[in-house]
């Protein structure tokens, strides 16, 4: 027995060796192989905008995933209601966690923050491997940057990022995430513009959820994170939207949506939007079901603008939000 | 708790040490470690699934003591105790498969009953631990084992939890008697027990995992995929059930080896072999051993007439078919399996190939290799059935299978698309390799390299493919389902 018990944990000591090795060199190294114009290299452009903004007048600031990217046009945002807009939206593989940390120090009183993610985050505050990959190899920070932001789902992630790393060493060029998306396709607020105007190439009809899978620690830990600005920020305001989603994908999903929309509804945030009014046809999206094609993105902007205007002037009347 | 995720990782390290630790100075504690972990291990699934293992397990018992105190009718008791255990399981798996057909056949005969669809949740195993319990009561029933006054030995035989939720189903003859009996560490077979996980997770994660990719991509494709492509499909559908389920046994079997309990062979290379009457002793041998000799040897077995031999063989490979679930393509698999059988029995040259293929030799020769490629074929067809949504369906892509028209292009391109996508392939060359030249063992690492460097280096190669080339989501193994 004794010889088994030494020679497993022999075995286990060379394999985590092993294993801490490659991980150290992979979180060590920033990858050299992420082209400028890598799609998630718009982060940086995304944060620099952040920083630059900071204590403009009647900012607003858009957390979520790649719905906002693709699906919200940020300039009429701007240009209509006078808004400075950031538009923090790009992976909902960054995981809420991951974006609501990053916005945190920015975050000025007068701000408003409006919280608009992909209905899947509500399942998953981690994300995934992404996190470290934009940190690590697209930010070029040091890896105790990923331990300032929390160690939730850190785990799992090392292993996918080392694998994703591992297969990339070698290799002169390549993306991260869909070789038909580019930096260069975000315009200066943080829209993805460079699927305007191209024909669909066809998406997959999001499936069921189990409303089991709701995770309640992410409604506590957003409660948690708006009460911690709010102390430090009381004049910021935060408020929830709906993401844009497409009708098929959304009826197979109504019974999850519902839950977060109960959920979201007891928090100390202002509601002002229904999920109900950012359902689209399927007519209206690009490449995938949160993603609107030009005129889907018309009608959401409009619709956003709606409610925004509508919490507004409740706000100048002394009213709480409608609510949807 | 699967095999393939984390919580395992944990769970097995702890009940290990605990039970050649402070569980290891009695036999009684050993065996209530082991049933507490297999409920914890079964558990994770659902816990309301404990209360049918526990239930049927001590029904079982109960009916095993009323045997021993001699009870009259024990034929009478027999029958309960199967009909019930049985009765469980057929509630469970076939109640909306007869309510189906009852409904069509109503609607032919013209009338329109209303008849509610229920929802029932099949508990993870329980086809497995059902026959286990049933070969229990038969064997006592037939004087072939003493029935146990051991509660708790019974508890963890029907409950082991390293072959509770997809086998191989144990007989008690072999198992019982291991939880009744004080067991030693042994080494060498500690040290096998892991090399045969080592591998079975290879296969599962490594190979068919990456074949599932394929094999849904091309056969869930929502376009009708070509006849080139159908092949591809299916062909990496084999391949991904025989690493997943095979695999799955292999890190049974060496699990449980690490306890000091030996379970039967489950899968002895069944692609390797010569006509189907062989592929049927290589594969699944738990359940098609089994049915011989509680099905197949009861209705008169191959000691009667021809044509009662007919039957006998029809029934097994039939409800072999049904055991997998409750749809008419498993009830085709069978029948298709009893077809190809059939000519081997009627010439008597069902036992023809009983050894291992090339047993003195490094390789086959054209004859033995146009007979393993003419099974594996055979094998093919009937898979197509297996993994089809229907009938119907399975019929289209047959026709279209034979129609030979060539792959879809544009659909392998699309799967070839990194380094990853080639696991697949490179994975089923380095499995049949493996396995050819460890055929004459009982798993595929079985022999290794004598320099203690160059077999770690073998371990750590094949935990490197397996965390590199394991997709990020671990799939469920195929058999849970049944």
């Amino acid at each position: 027995m004794r010889r088994f018990i030494v020679q497993i944990s022999l075995f286990l000591a060379l394999l985590l060796g092993l294993a801490a090795g490659l991980a150290t060199v992979c979180l060590a190294f920033p990858a050299r192989f992420l082209p400028d114009d890598d799609y998630n290299m718009a982060w940086l452009d995304k944060v620099r905008r952040l920083e630059a903004t900071c204590g403009a007048p009647q900012r607003l600031i858009l957390i979520g995933g790649s719905n906002l990217a693709f699906s919200l046009d940020s300039e009429r945002l701007a240009r209509e209601a006078g808004w400075t807009v950031v538009n923090l939206g790009l992976n909902a593989g960054l995981g809420l966690g991951y974006a609501l940390a990053t916005a945190e120090p920015y975050v000025r009183d007068g701000d408003v923050v409006v919280l608009v993610p992909e209905y899947g985050q509500f399942a998953d505050w981690d994300g995934d491997f992404n996190r470290i990959a934009i940190t690590i190899d697209v930010q070029k920070q040091p890896a105790s940057a990923l331990y300032r932001r929390g160690m939730y789902g850190l785990p799992d992630q090392l292993a996918e990022y080392v694998k994703w790393k591992s297969f990339n060493l070698f290799r002169r060029k390549t993306v991260f995430t869909d070789a038909t998306l580019r930096r260069s396709g975000f315009n200066r607020l943080g829209d993805y513009v460079g699927h305007l105007g191209k024909p669909s190439p066809g998406f997959e009809v999001a499936r069921a959820k189990d409303v089991a899978r709701l995770d309640p620690a992410i409604f506590r830990a957003l409660s948690r994170y708006v009460a911690a600005i709010k102390t430090r920020h009381p004049q910021a305001s935060f408020l929830v939207s709906y993401p844009s989603f497409e009708a098929r994908s959304f009826d197979n999903q109504r019974a999850w949506i519902e839950a977060v929309a109960r959920e979201l509804a007891r928090l100390d945030v202002d509601v002002v939007s229904a999920p109900e009014d950012y359902r689209f046809e399927a007519e209206l999206f690009y490449d995938s079901a949160y993603h609107l094609n030009a005129e889907g993105r018309r009608l959401r902007t409009e619709r956003l603008l709606r409610d925004l205007a509508k919490w507004q002037a409740g706000r100048r009347a002394g009213l709480p939000a409608d609510g949807p | 708790m699967l095999f393939n995720s984390i919580p395992f990782l944990v769970f097995l390290p702890l009940v290990f040490a605990l039970y050649w630790g402070p569980a290891s100075k009695s036999l009684r504690r050993q065996n209530l470690l082991v049933v507490a972990a297999s409920y914890v291990f079964y558990g994770w699934w659902d816990w309301r699934f404990l209360l049918f293992i526990a239930a049927g397990s001590l029904w079982t018992y109960a009916l095993g003591l009323a045997d021993l105190r001699g009870a009259r009718g024990r034929k009478r008791w027999v029958w309960l105790s199967c009909l019930v255990n049985l009765g469980i399981l057929g509630y469970f798996k076939y109640c909306n498969f007869f309510i189906d057909q009852f409904l069509w056949m109503a609607s032919r005969l013209g009338c329109a009953p209303h008849a509610a669809i229920l929802q029932v949740v099949l508990p993870v195993g329980i086809s497995f631990y059902t026959f286990q319990m049933v070969s229990y009561t038969i064997d006592v029933y037939r004087r072939e084992i003493e029935p146990t006054k051991d509660g708790v030995a019974f508890l963890a035989f029907v409950a082991y939890f390293p072959q509770l939720v997809a086998g191989p189903i144990e007989r008690a003859a072999n198992l019982l008697p291991q939880f009744l009996a004080p067991r030693k560490f042994d080494y060498a077979q500690a040290v096998d027990g892991c090399r045969q996980m080592l591998w079975g997770f290879f296969k599962k994660m490594v190979v068919a995992d990456n074949c599932a990719v394929w094999a849904n991509s091309i056969l869930n494709a929502g376009a009708e995929p070509s006849g080139g492509a159908l092949w591809l499909g299916i062909f990496f559908f084999a391949i991904q059930i025989y690493g997943d389920f095979s695999g799955y046994s292999d890190i049974a079997i060496g699990c449980s080896r690490l306890f000091g309990i030996r379970l039967m062979r489950n899968f002895a290379f069944p692609y390797f072999s010569r006509d189907i009457a062989e592929f049927w002793r290589r594969w699944h041998i738990s359940l098609s051993t089994w049915f011989r000799d509680y099905l197949y040897v009861p209705l008169g077995g191959s000691r009667c007439a021809m044509p009662l031999r007919i039957r006998n063989t029809f029934a097994i490979f039939l409800v072999s078919g049904f055991w997998h679930g409750a749809n008419w393509t498993f009830i085709a698999w069978g029948l298709v399996h009893a077809c190809c059988f059939l000519p081997l029995l009627v010439f008597g040259r069902n036992r023809k190939h009983t050894d291992v293929v090339a047993a003195a030799r490094a390789w086959p020769s054209p004859a033995e290799l146009l007979r393993m490629a003419g099974t594996f074929l055979v094998v093919l067809l009937a898979w197509t059935f297996f993994r089809a949504p229907d009938i119907r369906t399975a019929l289209d892509w047959i026709w279209r299978m034979a129609s030979g028209a060539p792959g879809q292009g544009a659909l392998l391109s699309g799967l070839l698309t990194s380094v990853k996508s080639l696991a697949a392939p490179g994975g089923i060359c380095l499995l049949v390799a493996t396995e050819w030249f460890g055929r004459r063992h009982a798993h595929g690492l079985q022999r290794l390299p004598g320099r203690k460097a160059l077999r770690w280096a073998i371990y750590c190669a094949l935990i490197a493919l397996i965390f590199f080339f394991s997709p990020s989501q671990s799939r469920e193994f195929i058999y849970f389902q049944f």
